[in-house]
């Protein structure tokens, strides 16, 4: 028993952080989505966004894309698959979690 | 909440933000109008090219609402809330569409055919109270919900009004039209007060 908590509670930790949780959680549902987006919806501040899409990056979860429309400069997000797998683990493993504590709970 | 709700509510964002500005609206309201005024002009001017240009349009409309809409939200929604491309539709939903459209495209020409135009234009109604409510499940845009069964009411009104035949067909794109055009104008100004102009639109 004490094994099987500890694997549920072995969560990724470049994911387990609200503010990546939350921008990998935003790009899991799109193609592609550009820094305002995600710092709109994610409410982060350009630095802290910038801190934490620099982490996915090198985690290799996220590939950015710096580019243009017309003339305004442009920063692409993608979730790459290692990153959308790792993402769909965690929620797997968060729900294995929830369901574990409320069968102890009864 | 809890953060599994948090997560669901996180996932679905993309998808409603696609509608969430009225754009898509103000895009099919408008290619609905156009499509209802051709269908009211041939009451009155008998020539085939307003026919071959209605046909034209009904089979460009899916493609036609999309790149509109598209080009709208280039130049009034991503500058103000950023830029967000959704996933690409699950195979099985193409899948159902790809059946789906044909088969409810073969009723309505089988009604024309066999039927009269009130039967075609119940159908159309029906197609689109089906489309759009397919669209509020998928982005839980909830003001799709009470679009969707306006379709069909207006519809019914119109079949029931029985003006004439493809005055009814026009009576009901341009009124739908309207209806559409005025839910995305009221969504869009909502979402201009909620998201105004960015000052920078970029980033570290």
């Amino acid at each position: 028993m004490g094994g099987d908590f500890a694997s549920l509670t072995d969560f990724d930790r470049i994911l387990h952080s609200p503010a990546r949780l939350t921008i990998v959680a935003l790009l899991s549902a799109a193609e592609e989505a550009d820094f305002v987006y995600l710092r709109n919806e994610s409410g982060l501040t350009k630095g802290n966004l910038s801190t934490h899409l620099a982490k996915l990056e090198k985690a290799g979860y996220v590939e950015i894309e710096k580019t243009y429309r017309g003339k305004i400069p442009l920063t692409l997000c993608r979730l790459t698959k290692p990153g959308l797998q790792a993402f769909r683990d965690y929620r797997q493993q968060l729900k294995r979690l929830v369901d574990e504590t409320e069968s102890i709970e009864e | 909440m809890s953060l599994t709700d948090e997560i669901d509510r996180l996932t679905k964002l993309p998808g409603r933000s696609w509608f969430a500005d009225g754009l898509g609206e103000l895009s099919a309201g408008g290619i609905f109008l156009v499509l209802g005024c051709l269908f009211i002009l041939q009451e009155t001017v008998e020539h085939p090219l307003l026919r071959i240009a209605s046909a034209a349009l009904i089979v460009a409309a899916p493609l036609l609402i999309r790149r509109l809409h598209e080009k709208l939200k280039e130049r009034l929604v991503y500058p103000r809330g950023g830029y967000v491309r959704q996933r690409a539709v699950a195979k099985g939903r193409r899948l159902g569409f790809m059946i789906l459209c044909p088969l409810i495209l073969l009723m309505v020409i089988v009604c024309y055919r066999v039927g009269s135009l009130d039967t075609t234009l119940l159908a159309a109604g029906l197609f689109t109270a089906l489309l759009l409510g397919s669209e509020a499940r998928r982005s839980g845009t909830s003001r799709l919900y009470l679009l969707a069964p306006l379709a069909v009411l207006l519809a019914i009104t119109i079949a029931i009004l029985q003006v004439d035949e493809l005055l009814n067909l026009g009576l009901f794109f341009a009124g739908y039209g309207l209806i559409m055009l005025a839910s995305g104008a009221y969504a869009l100004r909502a979402y201009w007060r909620a998201a105004p102009p960015q000052e920078s639109a970029e980033d570290a």
